[in-house]
């Protein structure tokens, strides 16, 4: 990893503090992260991590009493900065949510909808489905009911099919909140594999409370713990040796 | 144990008593109805215009003239009200002022319709010179019906899951396209049918069409916006206030007309709502 180290980081949150009304649920966050890099945020609930990673995208804005202080700089765009038109920020780091949540409409559609508002031809959309379904390791299954109802799909793939959807409008980065968490082992193990084929074109930011599946998919982790960053680091190192006593105690399950 | 077996059997009857109690009297007033009126149902009763002989006395003009109110009524309430409400739950945001103007509209929700009536009287047909016109009539029923369109949109938005509008605008929608692409065809069902109900209200009263002073005997079908009307609400008050016999058929002919036109705008909610529904994710 130490060659991406050195390269410029895709995202740097910076003194980065949210609140909701006057409490506080993150507290001067730095982080980095790289390109072509997974991230997993971990951390008993509550911990805020779910929210911090929800402040990538500015997806918070739709909390009516969050407020966020402190920088978040993507791909060296501070995307709080007045000028920033969020809908444009949310193309660039697209968002897996923790239940399914597909539109109520086909299978193609899901897919194609965004792309098909930022005004690309027929043509040019039927290539994009397909690629993106067979990026999120769907096109398969699917192939032959593009046309039918995503909500006739199961668990796991309407998570893909959210992935593909993600993928559709091409960004740089995948935000993922839980996105195993409704699933089932298998389908779980399916989505895991997907985001190691997924790190090539893009960085990925999970959170998850499974440390098991922080430990096997992600290059590094970060452990929140009542709203501030405990440690962070490669995996491995991680979870092999930590730094911080909490750390130890998070991660051999002592509480959490 | 025992006494608790007792009371899971009385809350039983008591709500069916009151079922029973409900239906039976709607049963016993359209059967009345049906005694006093269904001989006076004919095509001629359909097709004739009122008339001093109560054997060729018909419902014609209250006939076009309640179609003519509500037509117009539909124009101006639905695309006011749907908008209204679509303004309040998706682009206003929290504060004072959304609480203030959700407070109201549900306060004149509950405002009895004889107030819209004066309303109506000083300002679109005194004020605005309209005058007894199907207009002035329109308008009146637009402002009674309102709020309880506004209420229906409103609480249709609620109904449709926060997570449908995280997954739009996740992949980089506009508010607009949110609320327009997905939110709103997922609400549209219900919006129907709120919008139906409130039509089938505005159906039925006669109080603020009176007191604007529409007419109880005309004796020709309006042909434009500005023609004074009668409606079928007030052609029943007129021939049920009448002294004979006679009238009094007619006047419960014209419920049945009334009851038809509603049970039919009821049916034509449950089917959008089926077919909508049945819709959804599929296209």
């Amino acid at each position: 990893m130490n060659d991406m180290q050195s390269a410029q980081p895709i995202i740097i949150t910076d003194q980065v503090s949210i609140f909701y009304g006057e409490k506080r649920a993150i507290e001067n966050a730095n982080l980095k992260f790289y390109q072509n890099e997974i991230a997993a945020l971990i951390g008993p609930s509550g911990c805020g991590k779910s929210t911090f990673l929800r402040s990538i995208n500015r997806m918070n804005d739709f909390i009516a009493t969050a407020r966020t202080e402190g920088k978040v700089i993507v791909e060296e765009e501070d995307i709080y900065a007045a000028s920033i038109d969020p809908v444009l920020v949310r193309r660039k780091v697209g968002m897996v949510f923790q239940k399914p949540n597909p539109f109520p409409k086909s299978i193609y559609d899901n897919v194609a909808w965004a792309p098909r508002k930022t005004g690309l031809p027929k043509s040019e959309l039927n290539e994009i489905v397909e690629n993106s379904l067979k990026k999120a390791a769907l096109w398969e299954e699917v192939r032959d009911r593009l046309h039918q109802s995503a909500l006739g799909l199961s668990g796991g793939q309407q998570q893909r099919l959210c992935i593909a959807r993600a993928i559709a409008m091409q960004p740089k980065v995948l935000l993922m909140d839980e996105p195993c968490s409704a699933l089932d082992p298998i389908a779980t193990g399916r989505i895991e594999d997907l985001m190691r084929e997924l790190q090539k074109d893009y960085t990925i930011v999970i959170v998850t409370h499974n440390m098991q599946q922080a430990a096997r998919v992600s290059d590094k982790t970060v452990f929140f713990l009542n709203g501030k960053i405990i440690e962070t680091g490669e995996t491995r190192e991680f979870f092999t040796r930590p730094k911080q006593v909490e750390t130890e105690n998070y991660i051999t399950g002592k509480f959490g | 144990m025992m006494f608790e077996k007792i009371r899971e059997r009385l809350s039983y009857f008591v709500g069916l008593l009151a079922v029973v109690a409900s239906l039976g009297l709607l049963f016993i007033l359209i059967y009345d109805i049906i005694r006093q009126g269904g001989g006076a149902l004919s095509w001629d009763f359909i097709t004739n215009f009122p008339s001093r002989f109560p054997a060729q006395a018909g419902v014609r003009s209250a006939l076009f003239g309640t179609a003519w109110v509500m037509i117009m009524t539909a124009f101006i309430s639905i695309p006011l009200g749907v908008f209204t409400g679509i303004y309040l739950e998706e682009f206003l945001s929290r504060g004072v002022f959304k609480k203030f103007i959700e407070v109201n509209i549900s306060n004149l929700a509950g405002v009895p319709s004889i107030v819209y009536g004066m309303l109506g009287l000083a300002v679109f047909v005194r004020a605005m010179a309209l005058g007894r016109s199907v207009l002035s009539g329109a308008l009146t029923m637009s402002l009674l019906i309102l709020p309880v369109i506004v209420i229906a949109t409103v609480e249709a938005l609620k109904s449709v899951p926060t997570t449908l509008r995280w997954a739009a605008f996740g992949v980089g929608a506009s508010r607009r396209q949110v609320v327009f692409s997905h939110v709103l065809p997922q609400a549209f069902p219900g919006i129907c049918t709120g919008v139906i109900l409130a039509l089938s209200r505005a159906i039925g009263e006669s109080a603020p069409l009176i007191l604007i002073g529409a007419l109880s005997y005309v004796a020709f079908v309006p042909e434009n916006p500005m023609d004074s009307f009668t409606v079928l609400a007030i052609q029943t008050f007129n021939w049920a206030s009448r002294p004979q016999e006679a009238f009094h058929e007619r006047a419960a002919a014209a419920i049945i007309v009334l009851l038809i036109l509603t049970l039919a705008m009821n049916g034509l909610a449950i089917y959008l709502r089926a077919r909508f529904a049945g819709r959804k994710g599929a296209r």
